[in-house]
């Protein structure tokens, strides 16, 4: 099941909450992962199996663990249950890439491919899978407390709202809440209009940029002119950035609603002004499992320069293919591990001396082009794109040619976009307050203010009025041919 | 501290209507199945909306896809939803709902396949205008062998004949498939092109009448007559006992009707009107309908009931005539068949064949194509309802 779906907003989600709030708060963490289960079942009832078996071995061995704790058995425990867990995610997510690529070469060689059968990629396995192995390594590491209640840990690694598209929920940042969490009307509307704000990034943003990339990047790039191929992968970053970061606001929102406090994911990462500041605002939550779980233990930065290279190396190829089964991910990942490597070299140190306007181009334009390998079907595909935006046809770029793609409604929600991917907004927001506290007497400023509150109270109801609109506006498929 | 206080306050007023308005929002569609207080509407959709699926461990993984398909289009508001998607994207956005129909000027609505000359799409390639070449000079030449004379007659998209009301984001190719087709078939022997624009654009000129409707694809009783004129003047030149037919042969009346197609596809029938426009001809001929099937109809073939029909006159000295069509005909096919002693209008789901049983059987003396241009590639593709399969094979004859 997805948030943006009607099944969620008008039968799940209020189902749910009806017997959360009605229910004794010992019943509710037991209500909250048969939920959980439900979610996660509508997505592919036969999966949920693999997700029971994760949380079954995750919660044996991390009672393993923690009982040979300060023994070579934990350790021992520990590479057992890490191996489960990769095991899982390279059955189901990788053995197709990996047997694909392997009957490539054996094609070449002239030796048989190997015969096997497509293998579904269950939805949420890497978030969930990550999830857990942070639990069991924290346990290992003494860092949290083991969980003995196969309930809360059940909870930990399969509640809804953050199931199947993250935030990377870690064990020691939600441990406490999964036996005492507070929940007010303050704390449930704050909620609310996170989710509706997020589900409003999703369906009114990201989806209707998704019609315009798609048919672009349908398109024969070598029939495609320059302009519209630089709009295509413009809109591409705006819509992977509101879809992913609605997603993980309406599950933060959603969180709140149930009384949890979910760590953040973004923080407008197109101001970033180098790829390390990217990466320190884009899918936090990945980027410091991967600092915490992986670079960290290769030695992090307190090495060789060399070794710090390749660390960064290792680090952005697997983020690369943590992101999906097939070379163009990886490419994307190693694309920034190799920017990362140069402004560890020494561009960064050169990029601070800047203006900060040619920061932000340079972090954009590396961003952007990443994003065509991430966006394309294949390689050559990505490549041919490439060659287009930057000019290598002999096709005419000029920008009426963008008129067939900016409608009305695509220019507002790219106006809209440009904006809320920024901080302008907070600015203005902290700007008047104190402009009104200089200058307005206090009657006036109450009414203003109330004014400004209604003002945002019916913007976030037309939000959530419009994406139900959309929503439902989804599946309507007219008959235009009345006439017979 | 007390701006603090305020902003605190005013939140909270906010946050109380915002709570009550989502709670509302989530539940009604749930509570609906009890209060039933939401509009019924008229399915406008070209598919039969998804019933609810059964739960058995058969089907455990599919029930949940099949579950959200049936909710998505039986939940109790959706017909008051989509009439407010409708009122927001027209009245707000002023783009169309609908991804196929394009909102123009002044109430013009265009169907997204009928504009294609304003379009960046691809002109027709050297394989396909060979492709063309090879059907037409093969049909032309078995037509002639019998004695049958071949005309192929090709009916503008409405952008054509009014491009002045398409968004201004809409510029015209200057090449069209049309003018491709019409060059690389020119030299086919027996096989002549006539393309009803010039005759259109003429009346649209001097008329105050509308040729096509301004919310449905098709050209009206109006530009049928004119384009009925043209036809017959074009066969009359190689048939003289044809009778002429002049617009003074008609009385024109108007009435004002609820929108048609494009307009009841956004639901906005009710409130977008049409003129309709009524040709009355001022001494009809008598004119015989002959109820009956005589070849196979297509299973998928939508419309059965007008897949073959069949109109006769008392004039036996004039000519038999088979007409291949698709929709822009169905409005002339009195008229027309009037000029004839036998007509046969034969609907081949769009896919414009020379059907060489039913011509065998038929024994015309005049075969007709009418076709309107946005579905000339369906001569060498085929229409997607008669496919066999997904692919685009090009099939030459």
């Amino acid at each position: 099941m997805v948030f943006s779906s009607l099944v969620f907003l008008f039968i799940f989600l209020p189902i749910v909450l009806l017997f959360y709030y009605f229910v004794k708060e010992k019943y509710r963490n037991t209500l909250l992962l048969l939920a959980s289960i439900i979610f996660f079942a509508w997505g592919g009832v036969s999966y949920t199996l693999i997700l029971i078996i994760s949380i079954f071995t995750n919660y044996f061995v991390g009672l393993l663990i923690n009982k040979h704790l300060g023994t070579k058995l934990a350790r021992y425990y520990l590479a057992l249950g890490i191996t489960i867990n990769i095991g899982i995610l390279v059955i189901f997510k990788y053995a197709n890439f990996f047997i694909e690529n392997l009957n490539e070469i054996f094609v070449s060689l002239n030796i048989e491919p190997i015969d096997y059968e497509n293998i579904i990629l269950p939805i949420g396995i890497s978030f969930y899978t990550f999830q857990a192995l942070s639990y069991i390594i924290d346990v290992y590491r003494k860092e949290t407390e083991v969980q003995k209640s196969l309930t809360k840990l059940a909870l930990f690694i399969s509640l809804f709202p953050q199931l199947i598209a993250g935030p990377i929920v870690r064990y020691h940042d939600i441990n406490k809440q999964l036996s005492k969490r507070f929940v007010n009307f303050n704390k449930f509307t704050t909620g609310v209009e996170r989710f509706i704000i997020g589900l409003g990034k999703k369906v009114l943003i990201a989806n209707t940029f998704a019609l315009v990339v798609d048919t672009i990047f349908a398109m024969d790039p070598a029939n495609m002119s320059g302009i519209v191929a630089w709009l295509g992968v413009i809109l591409y970053a705006l819509q992977i950035y509101f879809d992913f970061s609605g997603y993980s606001d309406m599950a933060i929102g959603l969180g709140k609603m149930f009384g949890f406090d979910l760590l953040e994911n973004f923080n407008f990462p197109y101001i970033a002004r180098s790829i390390q500041e990217f990466w320190r605002r884009w899918h936090i939550s990945l980027s410091t499992w991967f600092r915490d779980y992986l670079y960290i233990p290769l030695g992090g930065n307190r090495v060789g320069k060399h070794r710090v290279y390749f660390n960064l190396f290792i680090v952005f190829l697997l983020t690369g293919f943590w992101h999906g089964a097939s070379w163009n991910f990886i490419v994307w990942g190693l694309f920034h591990g190799l920017f990362l490597i140069i402004e560890r070299v020494g561009f960064g140190k050169f990029l601070e001396k800047l203006w900060s306007p040619i920061r932000h181009f340079y972090t954009l334009f590396v961003v952007l082009i990443s994003w065509v390998f991430f966006r394309a079907d294949d390689l050559p595909y990505a490549l041919s794109y490439l060659k287009t935006m930057f000019g290598a046809r002999e096709i005419n770029s000029e920008f009426w040619m963008l008129n067939k793609y900016l409608s009305t409604d695509v220019t507002i929600a790219l106006i809209v976009a440009i904006i809320g991917s920024t901080t302008v907004l907070l600015i203005i927001q902290k700007h008047l307050i104190q402009y009104l506290k200089r200058i307005i007497s206090n009657p006036w400023r109450q009414t203003i203010l109330y004014t400004l509150e209604i003002i945002a109270g019916v913007g976030l109801f037309s939000i959530l009025l419009l994406s139900v609109i959309y929503l439902t506006a989804n599946s309507y498929n007219p008959f235009i041919y009345f006439r017979f | 501290m007390e701006i603090d206080q305020h902003i605190s306050k005013g939140k909270r007023i906010r946050k109380i209507i915002l709570f009550a308005l989502f709670i509302c929002i989530i539940t009604l569609p749930l509570l609906e199945y009890g209060l039933n207080v939401s509009n019924e509407y008229e399915n406008t959709e070209n598919r039969n909306k998804a019933t609810l699926p059964k739960f058995t461990i058969s089907n455990i993984d599919s029930f949940p896809n099949r579950f959200d398909e049936y909710f998505s289009d039986n939940h109790n508001f959706r017909g008051d939803l989509l009439i407010l998607n409708s009122l927001f994207k027209i009245n707000v956005l002023n783009i169309s709902p609908v991804k196929d129909i394009v909102e123009g000027k002044n109430g013009w609505y265009y169907r997204t396949k009928y504009i294609e000359p304003y379009i960046n799409e691809r002109l027709f390639n050297n394989i396909e205008l060979d492709s063309f070449n090879a059907i037409f000079t093969y049909r032309a030449s078995w037509l002639a062998d019998k004695g049958i004379k071949n005309y192929f007659i090709i009916v503008p998209n409405k952008s054509q004949i009014y491009p002045e009301f398409l968004p201004d984001r809409y510029s015209k190719s200057r090449l069209t498939k049309t003018d491709q087709f019409i060059k690389s078939t020119k030299k086919i022997p027996n096989f002549e092109v006539f393309y009803l624009k010039d005759a259109l654009l003429s009346e649209k000129e001097k008329s105050s009448y509308n040729l096509y409707y301004k919310t449905d694809q098709h050209w009206n009783e109006y530009g049928a007559v004119v384009g009925l004129i043209a036809i017959i003047n074009k066969i009359k030149l190689d048939f003289p006992e044809l009778q002429s037919i002049q617009l003074s042969d008609f009385n024109i009346d108007t009435i004002s009707v609820e929108g048609k197609g494009m307009a009841k596809a956004l639901l906005q029938n009710k409130s977008i009107k049409e003129l309709e426009i009524k040709m009355i001809n001022k001494i009809p001929k008598e004119l015989q309908y002959h109820d009956t099937t005589m070849y196979p109809i297509p299973a998928k073939f939508p419309y059965k009931f007008i897949h073959q029909q069949f109109y006769s006159t008392n004039e036996k000295n004039l000519p038999k005539v088979l007409i291949i069509r698709d929709s822009f005909s169905s409005i002339l096919k009195k008229q027309f068949s009037r000029s004839f002693s036998w007509s046969t209008f034969f609907w081949d789901s769009w896919c414009y064949e020379l059907n060489k049983s039913v011509v065998e059987n038929e024994k015309p003396d005049i075969f007709i194509t009418i076709i309107i241009e946005s579905n000339l590639p369906y001569i060498i593709y085929k229409h997607p309802s008669a496919r066999k399969d997904k692919l685009d094979v090009i099939d030459v004859i």
